[in-house]
């Protein structure tokens, strides 16, 4: 078990220093509590665009607060995923924080150091919802959307 | 003499500029302040495209992000500005802000601007409606065409008075100098206007050449006028050919002369002489020689005469002298027969030798008569008694005064 998770580190770390060919996948994750299956990419880009804070949990459900995760704010993973995503490039991205950040009302995505850091704290927190490269993903989480780049 | 302000020609051409540019500055200032107001409205409609743009990315995350807080903040922004009325953002769906100065704001009468989603810039997600402050837009595009059209009319009176002092300075002052200059310039008189080194070669200096030529030509009539009066004078007192005293001269002398011989206690003699035998000579040889002849004559009286007396010519060949200041009556029975000598020598002209000779009447006032037109007559009298009896002779008019008197 000890040997396994040393190896995934490994290749977790060897593919973040490769180029993001060999990353050709990016997994959106939620906790494996949360009860919604699959989103839209239009859902996840208006959580992390701050356009809704709440999980699509279908009618009659209770709601679910959701707590977005972000990677690192100039990482090329970051880029993959907001391109793939809904076409928006980091800068306009950062841009549309700024200006959202500016009311005070609303909290930009937390940031997190790595895919591994995302993945444990979506393991760790059932309104947590975050992306890693495919390659890392482990059934500890839940995957809600498969993003080609 | 002093120009009247009105009839100043600076006065004047600035008056007449002023007429002229003042019609002209009505339908100019009419244009420049149309001109002027719709370009301030195009300049404040620009201007609120601008600010639209500095908004709008921030406006479309509100609208995007549904995030009030943003959406006011814009609001506040654009209604700092005050050609801005009120604004509203509102979104595709129910999301809706808006805010204005007065409570009924008519939203239809505003412009309109699209916002865009901040991740599709394709997709339309609201409008920003900007209602514009008219009045007050209105009242700085007045203010402003206003201010442009006083500038203009500014610049067209500083023009004017530009023109109408260079025109004194230019022309008028030296034509007010010019003038002042003839004040002293009497016509016929030698002076002249000074033409000015600046002036040489303008319209001031040509003025002045002119007038100093009319001087000139002036200067030279009025001589020659002056000149032909003193002639006409001289002509109507003294014979044109031998240059004596006419009778008319001579009587003056004579009535002067007695005046003044009545005071002194003296005498004055008449002498009355005419030529013997000029008609011969006349008739032989003709006038010209005759009048030659009777040139000499005259010169030969005045030679033996003083300054005081006077010969004058009254006739063809008669002549009259009047000796003043005499002392006495043989005084003058001297002169008769000086004259008498000096007429019986011969006389040459014109390569003839001429003999002549004269009888000569004498009357002596106021031993014969205090009356100086008796005193001529008895001259004339014992002339003819001379001329009667001998040749070359002469004699007191003494028996006829005694007879008529």
């Amino acid at each position: 078990m000890r040997v396994s998770s040393t190896i995934q580190t490994l290749i977790c770390l060897t593919c973040l220093t490769w180029s993001l060919e060999t990353c050709a996948e990016i997994v959106v994750i939620v906790n494996q509590k949360n009860p919604v299956q699959t989103m839209t990419p239009r859902q996840i880009s208006d959580l992390y665009l701050g356009r809704t804070r709440h999980f699509d949990t279908g009618k009659g459900n209770a709601s679910l607060a959701a707590v977005v995760y972000e990677q690192p704010k100039n990482s090329p993973l970051r880029e993959a995923f907001f391109h793939a995503l809904n076409g928006m490039s980091v800068d306009r991205v950062n841009a549309y924080w700024a200006r959202l950040r500016f009311s005070g009302e609303v909290l930009p995505p937390k940031t997190l150091t790595d895919s591994l850091a995302a993945l444990e704290t979506v393991q760790r927190d059932r309104n947590a919802i975050s992306y890693v490269d495919s390659s890392v993903v482990s059934k500890s989480v839940k995957i809600v959307l498969r993003l080609k780049d | 003499m002093k120009v009247s302000a009105f009839k100043s020609l600076d006065v004047r051409l600035a008056l007449i500029v002023a007429v002229i540019l003042l019609t002209f500055s009505v339908v100019a200032g009419f244009f420049t302040y149309n001109y002027s107001y719709q370009r301030y409205l195009g300049l404040a409609d620009e201007q609120q495209k601008q600010i639209v743009r500095t908004v709008q990315a921030q406006a479309e995350v509100a609208v995007y992000a549904s995030n009030e807080a943003i959406a006011r903040g814009v609001l506040e922004g654009l209604l700092a500005t005050p050609s801005i009325l009120a604004a509203r953002i509102e979104s595709t769906d129910i999301f809706k802000i808006e805010l204005g100065s007065r409570s009924k704001i008519n939203f239809g009468a505003g412009k309109t601007y699209p916002l865009f989603s901040p991740v599709n810039h394709l997709e339309a997600i609201g409008v920003l409606v900007i209602v514009s402050n008219a009045d007050w837009v209105g009242g700085e595009a007045k203010e402003a065409a206003i201010f442009q059209t006083m500038l203009m009319l500014l610049e067209i009176l500083i023009a004017v008075l530009i023109v109408a002092i260079v025109l004194r300075i230019m022309v008028l002052n030296p034509i007010f100098r010019l003038s002042e200059g003839m004040v002293t310039i009497q016509p016929g008189s030698s002076l002249r206007l000074d033409v000015e080194e600046k002036h040489k070669m303008d319209q001031i200096g040509l003025l002045s050449n002119r007038i100093n030529a009319t001087l000139d030509s002036a200067e030279v009539a009025i001589n020659e006028a002056k000149a032909q009066r003193n002639e006409l004078e001289r002509l109507s007192t003294h014979d044109y050919l031998t240059g004596l005293p006419t009778m008319r001269l001579a009587e003056d002398r004579l009535r002067v002369a007695c005046l003044n011989a009545t005071r002194s206690k003296e005498k004055v003699a008449l002498l009355f002489i005419d030529l013997d035998g000029f008609k011969s000579v006349n008739d032989t040889y003709g006038h010209e020689l005759g009048d030659e002849t009777l040139k000499e004559v005259a010169k030969r009286l005045r030679e033996n005469l003083r300054a005081e007396d006077t010969a004058a010519r009254i006739g063809g060949d008669e002549f009259i002298v009047i000796l003043a200041k005499l002392p006495d009556a043989e005084a003058s029975e001297l002169v008769a027969k000086k004259i008498n000598m000096a007429l019986s020598l011969p006389f040459e002209i014109s390569g003839h030798s001429l003999l002549l000779g004269g009888s000569i009447g004498i009357a002596i006032f106021p031993d014969h008569t205090s009356d100086a037109g008796m005193l001529r007559h008895l001259a004339d009298s014992a002339m003819y008694k001379v001329k009667k009896s001998e040749k070359g002779g002469y004699l007191f008019g003494e028996y006829e005064s005694k007879l008529i008197a």
